[in-house]
């Protein structure tokens, strides 16, 4: 069991050093896609001795919300947008993938610090779920086009997603479904604002956003 | 009634967006409103009794922040009947629907008992705000629904996790985040787990409050909404945020970590503060003043949480004081826009001679944010300052009354130049009168600040030392 575990884990981060590093949109919305997927299937082994409905509800849920619509609406909000890569990153894209690299070995080091305390599947999980945030965050940071920076965001949401797994049993099954909404609220309402700023600026590159400053 | 409080307005914006009836749709928006404020001014005299599982319940300082956005919300849904005479329906329509639901999710997040449903309910009130702030859908206003909505929901994402680590932390004794358990247990917390949520969930939600230096959205959210939606969020969605940081400190308070809430809550106060003063002076847009006052007030609502009783007692007093205080300046700068067409301070002069009315409400709005006396806001600036001083916090007290007197001085600058002077010729609406609907609601706001200046009434001092009991004093 647990092997299965560790290695669907390692793959979640792999996917996630793929989102970062390639310039296609497309394909980081693709690759997304498959993360959040993959991330139900860990909720389901974490549990796999002691299966209850709700947990299989709240992964199934996990899935077809961001593994499968979500994609598919991020798709349909860069319908209209000609250039479909990130062309001149503001972080390039070997400086990223050497900063989620460090921010992997970032992880392993705090999550060490904090004990957790319970046992848990397996020691990658936390270490994992850090990461995919920072990784979020340098996404966000370091790219122009919106889209990129919504991906960033759900990257960040899937590790939170990964560390909420393990509270899956204390937290009451109301409020996962509530975060899953709100999450998944978002990402349409991102979304509109992303066709509205591609139908406005005609492109959608947010260092056009910058006339109100002080 | 807790639940019909929440789903109320909900239902009432579905229909508004639903029937075709157009004339219908105002009359709806303020008969929500009264209603929503009857049912909240009868919960002072019983205060109803917990529903849902326990998930939704009411107690002081919940009733405290919900009696502000109930009464700030029917003020400017009245002021809207006039200031939407010539907007077009369609707009109208959606504007109105999410304004409600705006209401609804505000009202959810003032009565959850539990922290994983009070942030779902703070991040339901950032996504329910966008389509109010993107309502004229310029270049401007589409970049400060972005900034908006990108930097509001990275903060709210970390305050999850903050929440993740709250239930960690609880996990061998509490396993739960409902915050009546959270708080009977709250010695037992395991303490790293609590500090580094603790740190979370300050983050996370002074981002949505405004706190500098997370702060970065709330100027240009506020220049480009809507000036009744920019007094909303001033007054009501920051309270909202407020209260999850006392929520916070209410945990903090439980486990014995209240000296380490309050530490950073001061240095975040202070940083909101300096930076108010220094984007305040000089600036070319009234709405951005304003909106750099919020910042700074929320910065003395921080400080005022992290001093102890007194200090407590002075922030929830301020909070009610700077809502209705934002209220004002904010609906007089509607006033001004629909009369001047520019929000920039150069483009006005001469409001006193022009508009009396409006350069009246104008310098009311700007003596009330400011802390003038005989304003309410000036009596609960003084307490928080006396519990500084008496809490031997010489150089904070300095530096708290240098930076309002400068802020006083920087916004007088402005304030004055716009009010004074002979009428400029680039009024390019010389017949606009204000409407008395666009007065009403500002007359009742001023008298409100004005009254919490001479006089606090017992039930009202009841409840926030209620408030200052439940964070410990």
């Amino acid at each position: 069991m647990n092997v299965w575990l560790d290695s669907v884990l390692i793959l979640v981060i792999i996917l996630g050093l793929f989102i970062v590093a390639s310039s296609r949109l497309g394909t980081m919305i693709q690759l997304f896609g498959v993360q959040s997927s993959v991330l139900g299937v860990v909720a389901l082994l974490l549990y796999a001795q002691d299966l209850e409905f709700y947990i299989v509800f709240v992964a199934l849920a996990a899935i077809v919300l961001r593994g499968i619509i979500m994609p598919n609406f991020l798709f349909w909000a860069i319908r209209h947008v000609s250039v479909r890569s990130e062309v001149s990153p503001i972080i390039g894209l070997g400086v990223t993938l050497l900063l989620s690299a460090l921010s992997i070995v970032g992880s392993f080091l705090l999550a060490s610090k904090l004990v957790f305390p319970a046992a848990i599947g397996s020691e990658l999980i936390i270490p994992s779920s850090f990461s995919l945030i920072i990784m979020g965050f340098i996404l966000i940071v370091g790219r122009i086009k919106a889209i990129s920076q919504v991906i960033g965001y759900l990257l960040m949401e899937n590790g939170i997603f990964l560390f909420a797994i393990l509270l899956l049993k204390k937290m009451p099954l109301l409020v996962e479904m509530g975060i899953l909404l709100d999450l998944f609220i978002a990402t349409v309402v991102m979304g509109i604002v992303v066709n509205n700023i591609s139908d406005e600026f005609n492109n959608m590159d947010t260092l056009e956003l910058t006339t109100l400053k002080d | 009634m807790l639940i019909f409080l929440v789903l109320f307005p909900l239902l009432v914006g579905a229909s508004v967006f639903i029937l075709p009836d157009q004339k219908a749709r105002k009359r709806m928006l303020v008969m929500t409103a009264l209603v929503h404020s009857a049912c909240v001014f009868s919960f002072w005299k019983c205060m109803p009794p917990e529903t849902f599982l326990g998930f939704l319940g009411l107690d002081a300082l919940g009733l405290l922040v919900l009696t502000v956005v109930s009464i700030l919300f029917l003020m400017v849904s009245f002021y809207l009947v006039g200031y939407f005479k010539d907007e077009s329906e369609l707009s109208r329509k959606v504007f109105i629907t999410f304004l409600l639901f705006f209401l609804s999710f505000m009202t959810l997040a003032t009565i959850s008992r539990h922290f994983g449903l009070l942030l779902i309910a703070i991040e339901a009130t950032t996504l329910s705000s966008v389509p109010l702030i993107n309502f004229v859908k310029t270049r401007q206003s589409i970049e400060a629904t972005w900034k908006f909505l990108m930097i509001c929901l990275i903060g709210i994402a970390l305050a999850l996790l903050g929440t993740y680590f709250l239930a960690v932390a609880g996990l061998n004794n509490v396993q739960s985040l409902f915050i009546d358990k959270l708080l009977i247990h709250g010695s037992q917390l395991s303490l790293p787990w609590l500090k580094i949520s603790v740190i979370f969930l300050l983050i996370g939600c002074g981002t949505k409050m405004g706190l500098a230096p997370m702060h970065t959205w709330l100027p240009d959210a506020h220049s480009q909404a809507p000036s009744p939606i920019s007094a909303l969020l001033s007054g009501c969605l920051l309270n909202c945020a407020f209260l999850s940081i006392l929520r916070v400190a209410q945990v903090c308070h439980a486990a014995h970590q209240t000296p380490f809430l309050s530490s950073m809550l001061v240095l975040l106060g202070g940083i909101s503060m300096a930076v108010a003063f220094v984007f305040i002076l000089g600036q070319e847009d009234y709405k951005r003043m304003f909106a750099y006052s919020s910042v700074e007030h929320m910065g003395i609502l921080a400080i005022g949480i992290g001093l102890g009783p007194i200090g407590i007692y002075g922030a929830l007093l301020h909070m009610i004081n700077n809502a209705f205080g934002k209220g004002i300046a904010f609906l007089t700068t509607g006033n001004l826009y629909k009369q001047y067409h520019s929000k920039r301070v150069g483009d006005i002069k001469g409001v006193l001679r022009r508009f009396p009315m409006t350069g009246i409400f104008l310098l009311a709005g700007f003596l009330a944010v400011s802390g003038v006396p005989p304003f309410g806001s000036f009596i609960s600036e003084l307490i928080i300052l006396y519990s500084a001083v008496a809490g031997h916090h010489y150089a904070l007290a300095f530096f708290y009354c240098l930076f309002l007197a400068f802020i006083f001085i920087g916004m007088a600058d402005i304030v004055l130049k716009m009010l004074q002077g002979h009428g400029s010729k680039q009024v390019s609406d010389p017949d606009v009168k204000e409407g008395m609907s666009m007065i009403l609601p500002i007359v009742l706001l001023i008298g409100i600040v004005l009254m919490l200046g001479f006089y606090i009434p017992p039930i009202l001092n009841d409840m926030l030392q209620k408030g200052v009991g439940l964070l410990g004093g």
